[in-house]
């Protein structure tokens, strides 16, 4: 068998992922699941191994061992007739048209206005017409509340806008999962509401998603699912209200202390 | 004899010779250099191959045809080529000769223009699922492409001045043409001075069609926008 077969509710699998960087072990064997539908903020302290954890989903980065499954994609690997192989680097992209990411740094194409960075997907990988793919791409610019913003181009827009408009290129592919690697990490403090305002809007129409993220009030509100990540290793995962109300590792509950600081202990608050 | 007599300045400035001498080198120039985009980006391409017998060819490409003078290539193609049996006309040994020792300097360029664009557009582009040709098509190249008009614009003066070495193996370029217009006359300041000013006004000509192409291009640039002009002003004023 190429596939094999996966738990009923697991969407998004990852089996004992191990990645190196030369001497440099980022994971050091990551295990995951994700309901299809599920909303999973990934969190822990910088370094720890959770935008690799993205970038290994959507096979940026190759792994050196383990398994990851994208509903019934085995990322990085083609099926052939004699068993798996590595994929080919446009095999490998026709399965990244299923997973969309968003980077902490927009990463828009510069030379494009925000209608054809919305557009460019359609365009260039499915070859849909000039005017479906922009029609379709002002109905996602309307979605996060850009429709007024179609013909700026990426440096006549704030971060938050261009990250927005990001997240609209990505849903342009309709992908089946959608990763944020820190999304709101390089906007200014007035403009995280707003990106974190469309990523909430992405998740209550049920897209699969996971989201590396330091923001943990959203982390609380908006993700059914809480992993806490230390050292290229997960330490702690549950219920987003457990992990990060009441932790059950030492780890944990120092990692959300130093976060949060005084506020986390009310008490301490000074009058 | 004066030391400097308009009549023979005005009558070079319009001899049909000359005019046929600049027509040469004016095409002569757009060709070569053309040919040598084309050349040069394909071996740019080349050398961005994972393959070590591309990059070996990347490197004696460039190192060979950067490390001989045009004057030698350009003699070597039209006179000692024969010896081995293969005759080239004067045209196609200067554009055969201009062509090839360009295309390095254009490569080079090519080459650092791409990679000047950042590994994150890369990225961008291969997580929406765009292959890697059309990656290179659609988005990296037409940020490259920004990156290498200005140095572009050195190669096409270069190329230009270059041109004057075919007047060696017989090619009646403006050079030539002046040259042999001294032969009849005797004037040399008159003569030598209307080729300086054509091949002036030709490079001249050219920096304005880059500024126009610059600017043309340059609209998602931050560094052309008038608003980032203003502040400067602003912040001279206070």
């Amino acid at each position: 068998m190429t596939t094999s077969p996966k738990p009923q509710d697991a969407f998004v699998r990852l089996d004992n992922i191990v990645k190196s960087y030369g001497a440099y072990v980022a994971l050091k064997g990551v295990s995951l699941e994700i309901a299809k539908g599920q909303s999973v903020a990934l969190i822990g302290p910088s370094g720890s191994g959770k935008s690799t954890v993205l970038r290994c989903i959507n096979t940026l980065e190759v792994i050196d061992s383990g398994a990851i499954f994208v509903g019934d994609l085995r990322m990085g690997m083609q099926a052939t007739p004699r068993g798996l192989r590595q994929a080919t680097a446009v095999e490998a992209a026709r399965q990244r048209e299923s997973v969309g990411m968003v980077f902490q740094s927009f990463n828009l194409f510069p030379h494009m206005t925000a209608l054809e960075n919305v557009a460019s997907g359609p365009r260039l990988v499915k070859n849909v017409s000039k005017p479906q793919a922009q029609s379709q791409a002002m109905e996602l610019l309307d979605r996060v509340k850009l429709g007024d913003k179609a013909n700026a181009y990426p440096r006549q827009l704030s971060g938050g806008q261009q990250q927005r408009v990001a997240i609209a290129r990505a849903l342009a592919m309709q992908p089946s999962v959608m990763l944020f690697d820190e999304p709101t990490s390089a906007l200014d403090p007035e403009t995280v509401q707003e990106v974190l305002n469309v990523i909430r809007e992405v998740r209550d129409s049920h897209m699969t998603m996971l989201i590396a993220t330091h923001e943990m009030e959203f982390a609380r509100h908006a993700s059914d699912m809480t992993i806490f990540m230390e050292a290229g290793q997960i330490v702690e995962s549950g219920p987003s209200a457990e992990v990060l109300g009441s932790p059950k590792t030492e780890r944990c509950r120092r990692f959300l202390a130093g976060l949060t600081g005084v506020a986390a202990q009310p008490q301490a608050r000074p009058a | 004899m004066a030391i400097w007599d308009w009549s023979v300045f005005f009558h070079d400035l319009v001899h049909p010779a000359i005019l046929r001498g600049l027509w040469t080198t004016v095409w002569l120039t757009f060709v070569t250099l053309a040919l040598a985009i084309v050349v040069g980006t394909a071996v740019a391409l080349i050398s961005r191959s994972r393959f070590a017998p591309a990059q070996w060819f990347y490197q004696g490409y460039v190192a060979f045809f950067r490390a001989t003078p045009l004057l030698v290539q350009l003699v070597f193609l039209y006179s000692a080529l024969p010896q081995m049996g293969i005759r080239l006309s004067v045209v196609e040994a200067a554009i055969i000769g201009l062509t090839l020792s360009e295309s390095p300097y254009v490569a080079e360029i090519v080459r650092s223009a791409i990679s000047a664009v950042p590994v994150a557009q890369w990225e961008a582009a291969r997580a929406i699922g765009i292959r890697p040709l059309t990656a290179m098509r659609a988005i990296i190249f037409p940020q490259a492409l920004r990156i290498a008009v200005p140095p572009m614009g050195n190669e096409f003066v270069r190329q230009l001045k270059n041109t004057s070495l075919v007047s060696v193996i017989s090619m009646t370029e403006l050079f030539r043409a002046t040259d042999n217009l001294i032969q009849g006359s005797f004037r040399v300041l008159e003569a030598l001075t209307v080729a300086t000013i054509y091949y002036l006004l030709l490079t001249a000509a050219w920096t304005l069609l880059q500024q126009l192409v610059e600017r043309r291009n340059g609209h998602w640039f931050a560094d052309t926008s008038a608003p980032k002009a203003k502040v400067a002003a602003a912040k001279v004023e206070a």
